[in-house]
């Protein structure tokens, strides 16, 4: 048996093999007995993790956010927001209104259709939270590395809007339907020019993996995609519109108008199935933000690159949690959640900001922001970027010094390569990347995107 | 339980288990009666399908199940909402005689499925290798894109020149397919646009005048299309049925039964491929056209006397000969004047001005 720390720099070791050669391999020894790298108990400790983790960013987050936006609301509107609960800043406020949500009386009205009650707010939650099981944090940091990851998160999070109206219908009551019917309509049709929007970065990178494309935009700030070109700049203000109304939040929360429908669908919710609903709408709001952050700045990679000139940064493809020497590729890895996490906080605070000063829109108006200006907004952007790479115009990166990142047409390149490769030569070459770990990661290496096939 | 779950073939116990919820939540669509409700289990149950996809690691067909069959549900959804708005429809009851026909089409659907299923020679035998097949690194999307795009990169190395060329991807596919939504997205938003602008600004037509329910035509006239139809239809019949000739000739000749049938032959032969089945889709058409006499159109008298018309010049031109011709537009145009004199005598208001 070979001790935990000499097995630190052996190469790719997926979680679940850490859990079960190190831990549960202890473990075991206690028992005097030992367990392989492919025990299944690994697997599901890993799956649990994973699983805890992303469960806490959407439910601590959802607490976190909705302080902040009553601290946000109150600084718009000139007051203070909560003070008192949790001594400095409130900052215990949302556990407390938790706690009193947890103890209200759960009602669920005479005529509403109460399978389709009860299960509604766990519809939105979970197609809420199915989508992060696809958004990576930080290189390779994703519960599943999806190859269309991009695709996935968008189908999953169409499926949100299924609670809203299944709330809407069952309880039983007009407002509630008539705040559903909205969501429905609002969210059917920003279907159309988010999708437009999303497919400008996933063309320019001629990839749909969320890793391939964060990675992309490695180097100095310059690289990420917002600053490709005008067009994707532009759209990504469309982006950012089309995201606010396709999580429902003001100024397109038709579906909860309180002025008109008094709390539209979840007018007859109470407790914590109202508070489900508030989850959802928190953690999606969380997972465009992530989004926008991912697909137009940069993802995880800081505006610059220290850690890839200091050559800690992992490979793409390294998911080797137990890190390169000395675990420095891990403290760049956690480096790379928190720019993750303060672009997206800051993505969410900018909705706040647009939520508590902007008047809510009339329906049509939604509808004309839609069809009139996203959607040919989203398609001359897509027209626009599509000839900019086609002609190779440059870019603000082009211009920009040395970037200590991997340039786009070397890893487009190999990525199709790679992906379509059938022969022989191929393999060989798939087999000559599994090794290159610890090596000079910061050097524009065109092996690297091999390392994408090592995992 | 430990050792249980350290044997057990996850994955097999995963696709077990989404198989049943996709089946199971498909039953519950049949046997629920109220609309929505419907719609949400359709979607559960193709939501596992798209999770059956996703365990056999094609992650993009799954995330497509998801985006088109689950979130096209939706749509299905927010149907259903709007027609449950009335109370009378909350609770749809099915009658006896759709569960059978259901039945009868599912239970056939199924044995062809089940047939072809148990005829796939690897799908019967288990794989020897169970044990060393590694789920492979799903990267379906790439191959996709880049065969719409107009490249199959699994058909490469393809050594026939000219399959090669065949395999050249689904460019034109994919271009005729969006031109085609393309055009469905512009007829809607125009069918939209058309309906509002004419609620605003068309003064609205003077109000059609509604049929009038006491119109009523004679025996005769009913008679005449009824008998129309039959025969028009039966010629069709015939026309189409004459089309196995060369077998039918030589027995006919041979037994030389009926001389008007050998005389029939005998003309035929003389014409072309294409005369019986054009002849006998103008007496489809006839049939169509005597249908929409019934409905009271006088359209229909006109289409009536142009396609023996027609008929006539087909059968002129072919090698047949004009006297045949004439004979035939005399024989088939003189149930049409027929008719029109039935239509117009008669009782005042004569079916033909009531007609429209």
């Amino acid at each position: 048996m070979l001790s935990a720390t000499s097995r630190l720099g052996l190469g790719t070791k997926t979680v679940a093999q850490f859990f079960n050669e190190v831990v549960l391999d202890w473990l075991a020894g206690w028992f005097g007995g030992s367990v392989g790298p492919n025990y299944w108990l690994g697997y599901v400790l890993a799956a649990a993790v994973h699983l805890g983790l992303l469960l806490n960013v959407v439910a601590v987050g959802a607490l976190f956010f909705i302080w902040l936006e009553r601290k946000v609301a109150g600084r718009i509107q000139d007051r203070l927001g909560p003070t008192r609960v949790g001594g400095k800043f409130g900052w215990l406020q949302t556990l407390a209104d938790g706690i009193k949500l947890i103890a209200k009386e759960d009602i669920i009205p005479k005529d509403a259709d109460s399978l389709l009650f009860r299960l509604a707010p766990y519809v939105s939650f979970a197609a809420s939270f199915a989508a992060y099981l696809a958004l990576p944090f930080a290189n390779g940091w994703a519960a599943q590395e999806i190859n269309v990851a991009v695709f996935f998160i968008v189908a999953v999070l169409g499926l949100e809007v299924f609670g809203v109206i299944l709330a809407g219908y069952a309880s039983g009551s007009k407002w509630s339907l008539f705040g559903g019917m909205r969501e429905a309509a609002q969210v059917v049709s920003y279907e159309v020019p988010i999708g437009l929007c999303i497919v400008i970065p996933v063309m320019i990178c001629g990839t749909m993996n969320l890793v391939t494309i964060g990675e992309m935009q490695a180097g100095l700030f310059t690289n990420w995609l917002i600053f490709h070109d005008p067009f994707t700049f532009l759209v990504f203000f469309v982006y950012f519109t089309c995201a606010v109304a396709s999580v429902n939040r003001a100024p397109f929360d038709l579906a909860e108008a309180e002025s008109e429908l008094v709390a539209g669908f979840h007018t007859e919710y109470s407790g914590l199935r109202w508070s489900f609903f508030f989850m959802a709408e928190y953690g999606s709001m969380f997972l465009v933000s992530g989004l926008a952050a991912i697909l137009f700045f940069g993802g995880w990679n800081g505006p610059i690159p220290i850690f890839h000139m200091l050559g800690w940064a992992y490979e793409q493809g390294q998911t080797d949690f137990t890190a390169t020497e000395l675990g420095l590729g891990y403290l760049a890895q956690l480096a790379g959640v928190t720019n993750f996490l303060l672009k997206t906080t800051l993505f969410v605070t900018l909705m706040m900001w647009v939520r508590w000063t902007l008047p809510r829109l009339r329906i049509d108006q939604v509808m004309t922001t839609c069809l009139k200006y996203c959607v040919p907004l989203a398609a001359f952007c897509f027209v626009g970027a599509m000839v900019w790479k086609l002609a190779d115009w440059p870019t603000v990166h082009t211009l920009a010094p040395e970037t200590y990142g991997r340039s786009f047409a070397e890893v487009r390149e190999n990525w199709v390569l790679e992906e379509s490769s059938v022969g022989n030569a191929s393999d060989e070459r798939r087999a000559g990347g599994v090794s290159p770990l610890s090596s000079s990661t910061g050097s524009v290496h065109s092996d690297t995107t091999l390392a994408q096939e090592a995992n | 339980m430990f050792l249980l779950a350290a044997v057990l073939d996850w994955h097999s116990v995963l696709f077990l288990l989404f198989a049943l919820l996709a089946c199971g939540f498909a039953a519950a669509v049949l046997v629920t009666s109220n609309i929505v409700r419907m719609a949400f289990y359709l979607t559960l149950s193709l939501g596992a399908t798209a999770g059956l996809f996703f365990l056999a690691g094609s992650e993009f067909v799954g995330s497509m199940q998801l985006l088109i069959y689950v979130g096209g549900t939706l749509v299905l959804l927010i149907f259903g909402v709007m027609l449950t708005a009335q109370a009378r429809f909350v609770s749809m009851k099915t009658s006896a005689g759709e569960w059978v026909l259901g039945a009868i089409v599912g239970a056939s659907l199924f044995g062809v499925l089940l047939f072809a299923a148990f005829n796939v020679e690897d799908w019967r035998t288990p794989r020897p290798d169970r044990n060393q097949i590694a789920l492979a690194e799903s990267k379906t999307s790439t191959p996709i894109g880049l065969a719409l795009a107009g490249v199959r990169v699994d058909r490469l190395e393809e050594p026939n020149e000219q399959l090669r060329a065949g395999m050249s991807g689904y460019l034109l596919p994919f271009v005729i397919v969006s031109m085609h939504l393309l055009v469905v997205l512009i007829g809607a938003g125009y069918m939209a646009r058309t309906k509002r602008v004419g609620a605003a600004r068309v003064p609205l037509r003077p109000a059609t005048v509604a049929a009038p329910r006491d119109r009523r035509r004679s025996r005769l006239v009913t008679a005449g299309l009824a008998s129309g139809l039959a025969i028009n239809f039966l010629l069709a019949v015939a026309c189409f049925a004459l089309m196995q000739r060369p077998a039918a000739s030589e027995s006919a000749a041979n037994a030389n039964v009926n001389s008007v049938l050998t005389a029939i032959e005998q003309t035929l032969v003389a014409a072309p491929d294409w005369l019986l089945p054009t002849l006998g889709l103008l007496f489809l058409v006839n049939v169509l056209l005597l249908m929409v006499v019934w409905y009271w159109q006088k359209w229909g008298v006109i289409g009536l006397v142009l396609v023996p018309v027609v008929q006539a010049l087909l059968i002129g031109n072919s090698s047949v000969g004009p006297a045949l011709a004439t004979g035939f537009l005399i024989f088939a145009l003189a149930p049409v004047v027929m008719l029109i004199v039935l239509l117009c005598s008669g009782r005042r208001p004569t079916t033909w001005s009531q007609m429209e």
